[in-house]
């Protein structure tokens, strides 16, 4: 009988007011995250729509080249680029890093698209034995805690298990799982999209 | 114990799962995960003594028991004949 049908009742406009904010607020932090990396991120070559949410630690000597729409979250323990001299760590578009990723490169390390980087993966071309470049392919997905070895190739669309440490190449459509890592189709663990 | 017996044994003690026929595929039955595929794998290994090469892990080989049983079959009479 009562109930407020006037368009201006302040409990919805406080109603209104909130769902505006929470629908700014993911904005707003991409904006803060955008100039955050401009800051961070100031020694390397960056594209455009790098943001980060977190701390990254970056001691640049050679070309770090990051590419458009990355991310790198933050968290407990902040994501490092090291880059020594005459190397290069090349990253592609709209790749993600979670919080304590470590990317060292000696000598090459390149990334490439819509990769996925969780937290704690390390990623260095140099061991106690030798350099070798590291290559990334596109849209690779690696897990937790997996370390990479120098002169490794992931292929497209692969995956790395959690806490793996990968040895060998990885062909593309892969799952990579163990230590040292083995790996296995696809195919064989995963159902695709509606089957 | 047959290669057959041996290894359902080993299927149903590792992931507790007893419901399932020969020809059921692990993966669309929800049998067996990743890492379980990896466990059997250790296991077919170890078991019967053959090294399978990674790009021999696909479905076609172990997708479901009377593969694996198939697979090992094959891989044991090679490792017989070399």
């Amino acid at each position: 009988m009562n109930a407020p049908t006037f368009p201006l009742h302040p409990a919805l406009v406080m109603a209104q007011l909130a769902e505006m904010r929470d629908q700014f607020r993911p904005r707003a932090e991409r904006a803060m995250g955008i100039l955050r990396a401009k800051w961070f991120l100031r020694d390397c070559h960056l594209d455009w729509g790098v943001a980060t949410y977190g701390r990254v630690v970056v001691d640049n000597q050679g070309v770090v080249e990051l590419g458009p729409r990355l991310s790198f979250m933050g968290g407990m323990v902040p994501t490092t680029l090291t880059c020594h001299p005459g190397a290069r760590l090349v990253v592609g578009a709209s790749s993600h890093f979670n919080y304590g990723v470590s990317l060292e490169a000696w000598e090459s390390v390149s990334i490439g698209e819509r990769c996925m980087f969780a937290s704690f993966v390390r990623i260095c071309d140099r061991d106690g034995h030798r350099t070798a470049p590291i290559v990334i392919e596109d849209d690779v997905w690696v897990a937790h805690g997996a370390i990479l070895m120098p002169g490794v190739r992931i292929g497209a669309r692969s995956v790395v298990s959690a806490g793996s440490i990968v040895t060998h190449d990885v062909p593309p459509d892969m799952l990579a799982m163990g230590n040292p890592a083995r790996t296995m189709s696809m195919d064989l663990v995963a159902r695709g999209t509606g089957t | 114990m047959s290669t057959r017996d041996s290894i359902r044994s080993f299927i149903v003690d590792t992931f507790f799962v007893d419901e399932f026929g020969d020809d059921d595929s692990f993966l669309r039955k929800g049998l067996i995960d990743s890492t379980g595929m990896m466990e059997l794998v250790a296991f077919v290994e170890s078991e019967f003594g053959i090294k399978l090469e990674d790009k021999e892990l696909v479905p076609e080989n172990l997708d479901s028991l009377s593969r694996v049983v198939a697979f090992v079959g094959r891989k044991q009479a090679l490792a017989k004949a070399s």
